[in-house]
């Protein structure tokens, strides 16, 4: 039996609230300051472990999906890096047994290979290709996005409270 | 070697490689070079408030003539770019002796939010002070061989950044004016920056500075190639929102209309005020300025983030106006118009730069350890995700058109 990685990290964000916090020196600020950012960003880590693996896949899926999307587009001279990255990003969702930065390096090449698509997209005499790569690129974003901000919504910086969801929420729609 | 290991230990050909790539001014260029030059060389250290004073004694030895005293030397609060102090000095100023006069020396760290050049910040901010309020500026060790690293030091402007007991996030941002106070402080807030707009070149040394020409792309294409050089520089992971915004900015760009100084990072929070009076007594955070298209400061000002809520509930643009009525006001204390097509662009722009320093550059030297701002950095990237929704949501209506 291992103690809960929430139950640690309450006792951590306790122990800075009540004892670390108070003992601080009230004339320096930016200790202070900072003091306050990592109670928040213990709070916000707490909200995000419990989703960590399911968000990763998500984010995986939805740029294959994107990548796929974007193959299927008649005339674009990058498909089949944008189908092969697809296609090794799917077989690593479908993986249980890997840390979390395993999953992140297929994420990574699905994004550069979709990144130099986009610019492919925007050269001169390609305004028909630029239009639909346009609409792909702008409908997946909006779903990432919306994963995204739920991801980070504990640092109150987000503007749009009636398009953010919950981790879950936004995690159960991309399934 | 991968990209992204390209980033924490960037070899000299691919430094190289970016530079031709991207060309931007000549200083932005040095400073953006040094920057990969020095990334691995390791985690800064805390600032040591002994070794600043033994360097600032011994600078300012070789700039004062006769006996000075530097005493009260502390470390400044506020603000996530550079390290900050404040000293007192005793010292004879053009024949007159000064006593305890307040200074501040304001210092790069080894890595930041922003990279930025101090000779660009210095001369600016002495051109500026022929017409707005800033503070005075003193001296400048560009190179940061005897203050440790780049740094400026300019007199202490008295004044605050929010209303005594007002709240905000970090960097200033959400600071609340009651409408009072709102009706003081915005026409200063507007009228200095149709001075700013309406600067013309003359005496001062801009030398640091590239001049765009008026009916080229000079100047956006220069900001263009700062900001992408940046994010290759400094992402983590590519975001294909972000190369579809760079294309688009790439393939809307208009020639310059008119040559204005740009401030750059224009907005509530970035300058002090008298908490009686509520008169603007100093226009700060000048490191980003350049000579170029005024619609960027107005786009920043009108940045969705920097917006209040007002008593009726309607949203105030930088804490201060309701955005038609800004607009209107500033066109008539600057003369100049406003093109709304030029400020949609410019709306683009100031998104994509904003979501490139975020989930970039401040993401990018926390993980270097080169800040001493580290944690407030991470804290930055939450801004990122809002800034790339308002940035979708402008390109959704840019391509509809």
């Amino acid at each position: 039996m291992q103690p809960g990685i929430d139950l640690r990290m309450r006792a951590m964000a306790k122990a800075l609230a009540e004892v670390v916090m108070p003992a601080v020196d009230a004339t320096n600020k930016t200790a202070i300051e900072q003091g306050h950012i990592v109670m928040g960003s213990l709070e916000i880590i707490r909200q995000q472990v419990e989703y960590a693996h399911w968000y990763a896949v998500a984010d995986l899926l939805s740029l294959c999906q994107l990548a796929s999307d974007l193959a299927s587009i008649d005339g674009l001279d990058a498909d089949d890096k944008l189908r092969d990255a697809a296609a090794a990003g799917d077989a690593m969702a479908k993986r249980w047994d890997i840390p979390l930065s395993q999953l992140s390096q297929p994420n990574s090449t699905l994004r550069d290979v979709i990144s130099t698509t986009v610019e492919k997209a925007f050269a001169p005499g390609k305004a028909d290709l630029r239009d639909k790569v346009q609409a792909l690129v702008l409908a997946h974003s909006e779903e990432q996005l919306g994963r995204e901000r739920a991801y980070v919504a504990g640092t109150r910086w987000d503007i749009y409270p009636e398009t953010l969801q919950t981790i879950e929420a936004c995690l159960t729609r991309a399934k | 070697m991968h990209e992204n290991e390209l980033r924490r230990h960037p070899s000299a050909e691919w430094i190289a490689k970016l530079r031709a790539r991207y060309p931007v001014e000549r200083t932005v260029d040095q400073t953006l070079t040094k920057k990969m030059q020095r990334r691995a060389s390791g985690a800064a250290s805390p600032a040591d408030l002994g070794d600043i004073k033994k360097r600032l004694d011994a600078f300012l030895k070789k700039r004062i003539q006769g006996d000075f005293e530097l005493r009260n030397l502390a470390a400044l609060t506020g603000g996530a770019s550079k390290e900050q102090f404040s000293f007192r000095l005793d010292w004879n100023c053009d024949g007159e002796r000064r006593k305890g006069e307040r200074m501040v020396l304001r210092r790069e760290p080894s890595e930041s939010v922003v990279e930025t050049n101090r000779l660009r910040e210095f001369q600016l901010i002495t051109a500026a002070q022929e017409i707005v309020p800033v503070p005075k500026t003193y001296w400048l060790d560009e190179s940061g061989a005897e203050l440790g690293r780049p740094a400026m030091i300019y007199g202490f402007v008295d004044g605050v950044q929010k209303p005594t007991n007002g709240t905000s996030n970090v960097t200033g941002v959400g600071i609340q004016f009651s409408a009072s106070q709102r009706g003081v402080i915005g026409p200063q807030f507007i009228a200095y920056l149709a001075r700013i707009h309406n600067y013309v070149p003359g005496k001062a040394d801009l030398s640091a500075f590239d001049m765009p020409r008026v009916g080229t792309t000079d100047d956006v294409d220069w900001q263009l190639n700062w900001w992408t050089r940046v994010w290759h520089e400094d992402m983590f992971e590519d975001v294909p929102l972000l190369a579809l915004a760079e294309q688009w900015l790439r393939a809307n760009r208009q020639p310059l209309d008119h040559l204005s100084m740009v401030h750059s990072d224009y907005r509530t929070g970035n300058y002090l005020f008298d908490d009686d009076t509520l008169q603007i007594t100093a226009i700060l955070d000048w490191e980003l300025g350049y000579f170029g298209d005024r619609h960027h400061d107005l786009a920043w000002i009108l940045m969705p983030s920097f917006e209040t809520p007002a008593e009726d509930g309607s949203s105030l643009s930088s804490s201060l106006f309701k955005r038609d009525e800004f607009l209107a006001a500033y066109e008539k204390a600057c003369g100049l118009k406003v093109s709304h097509q030029r400020l949609r662009y410019y709306t683009i722009f100031v998104l994509w730069k904003g979501a490139i320093m975020t989930l970039g550059t401040a993401l990018r030297a926390a993980d270097g350890s080169k800040s001493h701002q580290d944690v407030v950095l991470t804290w930055f990237a939450g801004l990122g995700y809002t800034l790339m929704e308002s940035l979708r949501q402008e390109l959704v209506k840019a391509v509809a058109k």
